[in-house]
């Protein structure tokens, strides 16, 4: 036998290369690429990539800004110079096989969308197999890195921290991990915390887009639905899956230009407990101008604006020297029953220290106190009372020894 | 009054002198040291003589020179022998050269690490190196995890930890893993039973993750003195072992004193009981103003002892506060002060489980009392090293109860000169503790095909987990596909998932605490007296579907005792063994034991009266589990002495001294393991004695037992000769209200019978 015959030999009686493309695209994964026409890549260990657009909500867009320039400075906690361009943001999203965390929590779905000229493109990555990850991570080390901006939506503390446990569990660097990354869940917070019963992105999407989703997938049926497609091959609640994380996504993008709007002109909002929590910010931040046009929409709406406001806004006053503004707004708190103590004892501060009128602090200062007494015997262990009563006392004590020294 | 002073004046006490069945003292001894080795590092060296010390014991060298060379060592030390710079020493160095280095100190319990950490982070301020240690358990807070998981050079936690916090996560400790060098095991003898059949499994997956991230640590274990520590380390690390056990330390002298409380029912056996007898010691020691600490077996007992004392410094007029608890259960905050108010003696008198027989620092105290034997001949050593911590003269006195094995301990003093015949037994091959690892390490890190967790069983366990749904077999890797945390359901310090939890309805529903399933019904049964904190509970109802008792406070006059049926089903017989020789069969196999509590027993408090009875509904709970039974054929009773009755009350009686005796060979408690003994046994209608390890699947226990059985029954022959009381009491065969008259004859005839060269 000569070598050629040898070889063929040798080839009938070896296993053929099992390899081949197309071995590992199972039928549910072509039922699925067909659903959304999407293409199967690396066909040795096959994903689906599944790309789609749509054009955003024109209502959300900003005039005259074709640049789509992001600013949610006057929403971040620390006043941080929040500013960034829509087009250089990479918004991300994932589904995954449970909300326990660790290293057995696997992400099946991961949804990214950018921008390009008002048009979002939206390119989602279904991974119909565990061990399928090592291409796609590859691929998004290329794509992330291209954009400046990492958006999500409670993604500092679950869906980044687990894709970036993916990617060293398929000993690959996440280099995308050191990127800016705005977690929108926080701004959400501090805008809505007292407006929606919950800061979800569907509470959002449903009281401030308004809109509603037909037959989106619960997130606990979300594990247990992947786990059946593994099982048995069925994409009907796979199918919901892609969509529910497609309209987290565009949300989560739409989102943003909401945020934006808010954190640029927030006197413009129309919810009382919405803006309440914005005069809060603009108090913490000192911005006067802000604090008082978003008082003067409240009153538009309500009338008057709450008197937890009324003390922010006499405290603004007096950063102000304006005096006489504060003192009549702590008279009105004193009348009304509520913050009479710190009224009262701003008020014998200004007579003690502003104006030198030591009999009318003391005034205030015994006011404060009788009714602190009565209160104390009410509730006898009440901490706050006591602490109260020493340092209206102590005041008291000083005044005394002013007046006596005049 | 010093200490020698104190001796000696109990050694003129007459009646104290009664009752002292031995007085050993253990003659110090000199130091075994060497210079310290050249080419240590110069940083440890010049911090080391800045500290004193000059040279290193010879056993603290040996550790150095076999961990610098690569080795796992585990290392044999007595309490105050330097253990902590044992490892520490070959640790530090490689810290030193190699900044990058990582280790793990793995501590039993939570109060030790606290301790262990001081220690280190002395050493550390010393050297003024930039080595940062850390403890890492559940009290950690979040902020200073993100630091530790990238900055710590030496993490200091638990095996609980590293299963439920660490692994599972490992991920966001790739620096460690990348770099980990040392796995310390402190006092690795206390992994044995479950505990440390779960640690073996725990550092499976720690392997697993280590090759994962391309490195391999070497372990240093420290034990206590046991008979077989190189064993265990080497069956809960799955590594070759270096045994270290030739101590250089220096031994101070020692008085021990084994004290016999009197007889106060010839007939009976019966003796006065312990927690009198220690009242009455400490009286005689309080008023010499020595400080002292007392340890009892249980939670229980550190009450009443503590009820008690506080009766008594009433009477001697001396503040209650100078006499303390100490337990597990107690605040940490309240822990602390424990510990400090024993260092500045503020505190005179601790009454301690075995909580305070490790390492945690409470200076010297000047005499150790042990209220009933502890339990095992290493802790008696560790708690008599609670005595006189520095080269001085200290006294252990261990007043025995009339349990067997304390009775068996008192006669026979030799045990603490000679080797200790004490195994710690583990089996990390028990089905349900490996299955519940296998579960973690798969959602750690996904298995290949051909990868080995454990020998032969590997891949019947992957494939079971792939039929169960709960793993996904793909592209040649088993892979984790359910949406659930599997370390969170495993509990390291028991088998079963499951536990009842227990709601205080007297004090706002409080949870006062949890009882595993299978210990269930016969501890909080509907009319249970449940004890907790030295307080009393009466279960008003154990709701078995929600798994939660009701319990309200009571001060009641008497406690209840279960009443339990157990039956027994030979699954397999895994070896057999012809002892024909000797007259008897034994066999080691699989079993299905049934256990059923259907009434209780009121006991009154002191007088230990039966006053009463009470009936218990609660299903049937069934164990399968290894035994060991030993088959006695029916010519080996062809004297007439033997009647059916009598082989009965005899093999009872030698059940219930050999369960008693056990714990001298294997260190479990008397409650580990379960003896049946039948007359006609279902399986053979022979008269068999059954053993059984009293866990899901079995830990080990018989399975030794099984090895060594001929001296154990040799054990139980010399104490049931040994004993003074004619037909058996409760020290040796058992009550013989109970046992019958011929617990102790007819268990003495049959042992003669089968010729265990006495």
């Amino acid at each position: 036998m000569d070598l050629k015959d040898k070889l063929a030999y040798y080839k009938s009686k070896t296993p053929q290369d099992e390899s081949k493309p197309g071995k590992n695209i199972q039928p549910s994964l072509k039922a699925l690429a067909d659903e959304f026409h999407a293409e199967i890549c690396q066909p040795l260990a096959p994903y689906l990539k599944i790309s789609r657009t749509k054009d955003i909500n024109p209502i959300l867009l900003p005039v005259n800004d074709q640049q789509l320039n992001i600013n949610l400075t006057f929403l971040d906690r620390d006043s941080q110079n929040t500013t960034f361009l829509m087009e250089e943001c990479v918004f991300f999203d994932l589904e995954t096989t449970g909300l326990m965390g660790g290293t057995g929590t696997f992400a099946f779905l991961l949804g990214f969308a950018t921008i390009v000229n008002n048009t979002l493109k939206i390119d989602q990555y279904f991974l119909p197999d565990f061990g399928r990850e090592y291409y796609l991570f590859k691929e998004l080390n290329e794509f992330i890195p291209s954009y400046k901006t990492i958006v999500s939506y409670n993604g500092k503390s679950y869906d980044f921290p687990l894709l970036k446990s993916r990617y060293i569990m398929n000993h690959i660097e996440p280099v995308f991990s050191d990127m800016i990354h705005y977690d929108l869940l926080h701004f959400a917070r501090r805008v809505w915390k007292d407006a929606l019963p919950t800061c979800d992105l569907i509470s959002i999407e449903e009281n401030i887009i308004n809109r509603y989703r037909k037959s989106d997938i619960p997130s606990w049926m979300i594990p247990q639905s992947y786990f059946d497609f593994l099982n048995i091959g069925t994409i009907h609640e796979i199918i919901r899956i892609i969509e529910h994380n497609y309209l987290d996504i565009i949300t989560l993008a739409e989102l943003t230009l909401i945020l934006n709007r808010i954190s640029n002109y927030p006197e413009n909002e129309k919810n009382v407990l919405v803006l309440n929590r914005l005069a809060k910010l603009a108090y913490q931040q000192d911005s006067i101008q802000k604090f008082d046009q978003i008082c003067a929409s409240i009153e538009n709406i309500a009338g008057r604006i709450s008197h937890s406001l009324m003390m922010d806004k006499s405290m603004m006053h007096k950063r102000k020297n304006d005096w006489t503004a504060a003192a009549q707004i702590w008279e009105i708190l004193i009348e009304s029953g509520t913050y009479t103590f710190p009224a009262l004892e701003e008020l014998a501060k200004y007579y003690e220290h502003h104006t030198k009128d030591f009999i009318r602090a003391m005034e205030y200062t015994s006011r404060a106190l009788k009714a602190l007494d009565l209160l104390n015997q009410l509730e006898t262990y009440n901490m706050s009372y006591t602490e109260l009563i020493q340092r209206f006392s102590y005041r008291l004590e000083r005044l005394k020894s002013k007046l006596s020294c005049l | 009054m010093n200490l020698e002073q104190l001796i000696d004046y109990l050694s003129k006490d007459s009646e104290f002198q009664q009752n002292i069945r031995k007085w050993l003292v253990l003659d110090a001894q000199p130091e075994k040291s060497l210079d310290l080795p050249e080419n240590l590092h110069s940083r440890l060296k010049y911090t080391l003589n800045q500290k004193g010390i000059k040279k290193l014991y010879t056993h603290q060298l040996e550790t150095y020179e076999k961990v610098r060379s690569g080795k796992d060592v585990v290392v044999v030390t007595p309490t105050a022998s330097g253990k902590t710079l044992s490892y520490n020493l070959p640790v530090f160095e490689e810290l030193l050269q190699n900044p990058e280095s990582r280790a793990i100190y793995l501590f039993p319990t939570k109060a030790l690490s606290q301790d262990q950490l001081k220690e280190a982070q002395d050493l550390v301020d010393l050297l003024g190196a930039r080595i940062k240690t850390y403890t890492f358990d559940g009290d950690t807070p979040s902020d200073i995890r993100r630091t530790i998981r990238s900055a710590g050079h030496i993490v200091v936690t638990n095996p609980d930890m590293l299963h439920q916090g660490i692994l599972p996560h490992h991920t966001l400790w790739i620096k460690l893993f990348e770099n980990l060098r040392y796995i310390v095991i402190d006092e690795i003898h206390s992994y044995r039973g479950v505990f440390g059949s779960h640690l073996s499994n725990v550092l499976r997956r720690l392997k697993r993750i280590c090759e994962f991230y391309g490195s391999k640590p070497q372990y240093i274990c420290s034990s206590a003195t046991i008979a077989n520590p190189k064993e265990l380390a080497e069956k809960i690390t799955d590594r070759e072992m270096i045994l270290i056990d030739d101590n250089g330390a220096p031994r101070s002298k020692k008085h021990f004193l084994f004290y016999n409380p009197p007889v106060v029912n010839a007939e009976l056996g019966l003796r006065r009981s312990v927690v009198n007898e220690v009242c009455n010691i400490v009286k005689k020691i309080m008023l010499t103003g020595a400080q002292i600490i007392v340890f009892a077996r249980s939670r229980l007992r550190v009450e009443i002892l503590l009820t008690y004392l506080h009766d008594l410094a009433e009477q001697l007029k001396i503040p209650k506060n100078k006499i303390r608890g100490y337990r597990g259960g107690y605040l940490p905050k309240e822990r602390r002060e424990i510990e400090k108010g024993l260092k500045d003696g503020s505190i005179q008198v601790v009454v301690s489980t075995n909580a305070l027989e490790l390492g945690i620092d409470i200076g010297q105290l000047d005499v150790a009392i042990m209220a009933g034997y502890p339990g095992s001949i290493s802790s008696t050593w560790q708690q008599s090293g609670r005595a006189g911590r520095r080269q001085s003269t200290s006294l252990t006195i261990l007043v025995a109860s009339s349990a067997p094995i304390d009775q068996y301990i008192i006669e026979h003093p030799d045990y603490f000169f000679d080797k200790n015949p004490e195994t710690a037994q583990i089996d990390g091959e028990n089905l349900p503790i490996l299955m519940s690892h296998i579960k973690c390490a798969a959602f750690e890190l996904p298995f290949k095909t051909n990868e080995v967790f454990t020998k032969d069983v590997t891949h019947h366990l992957l494939d079971f987990l792939v039929n169960e749904n709960i793993l996904r077999k793909t592209d040649d890797k088993y892979f984790w596909m359910r949406d659930i945390y599997p370390a969170d359901e495993i509990s390291l310090r028991n088998t079963g998932p499951e536990n009842v939890v227990i709601i205080d309805t007297s004090n706002a529903n409080n949870v006062i605490g949890e009882i595993d399933l299978f210990s269930a019904p016969e501890m909080i049964h509907d009319d249970a007296i449940y004890i907790h904190s030295g307080l009393q509970y009466h279960v008003d109802k154990l709701d078995w579907e929600e798994k939660k008792a009701y319990v309200h406070r009571v001060n009641s006059d008497h406690y209840t005792d279960a009443i339990t049926k157990t039956n027994l089903k030979v699954l397999d017989i895994l070896e057999e063994s012809d002892e024909g020789k000797y007259g008897y069969n034994k066999y080691y196999g699989e079993v299905a034991v049934n256990r059923v509590t259907t009434g209780y027993k009121k006991i009154k408090f002191h007088t230990h009266e039966n006053i009463g009875m009470g009936k218990v509904y609660l299903p049937e709970q069934e164990m399968q589990t290894n035994a060991l039974w030993w088959e006695f054929p029916d010519e080996l009773f062809s004297n007439p002495f033997f009647k059916e009755s009598v082989i009965g009350e005899g093999l009872n009686g030698l059940a219930y001294t050999l369960r008693n005796l056990i714990p001298l060979y294997i260190m479990c408690d008397i409650t580990d393991i379960s003896l049946v003994p039948m007359v006609r046994a279902p399986f053979s209608k022979l008269p068999t004695i059954y053993v059984y390890d009293k866990y899901q699947g079995g830990i080990g226990l018989t399975k030794k037992l099984f090895s060594i059985d001929r001296m154990a029954l040799k054990a139980v022959y010399d104490h049931l000769k040994g004993c003074s009381c004619r037909n058996g009491c409760p020290s040796c065969s058992g009550p013989t209200l109970e046992a019958g008259e011929h617990g102790k004859s007819g268990a003495l005839k049959i042992l003669e019978l089968i010729d265990l060269d006495v």
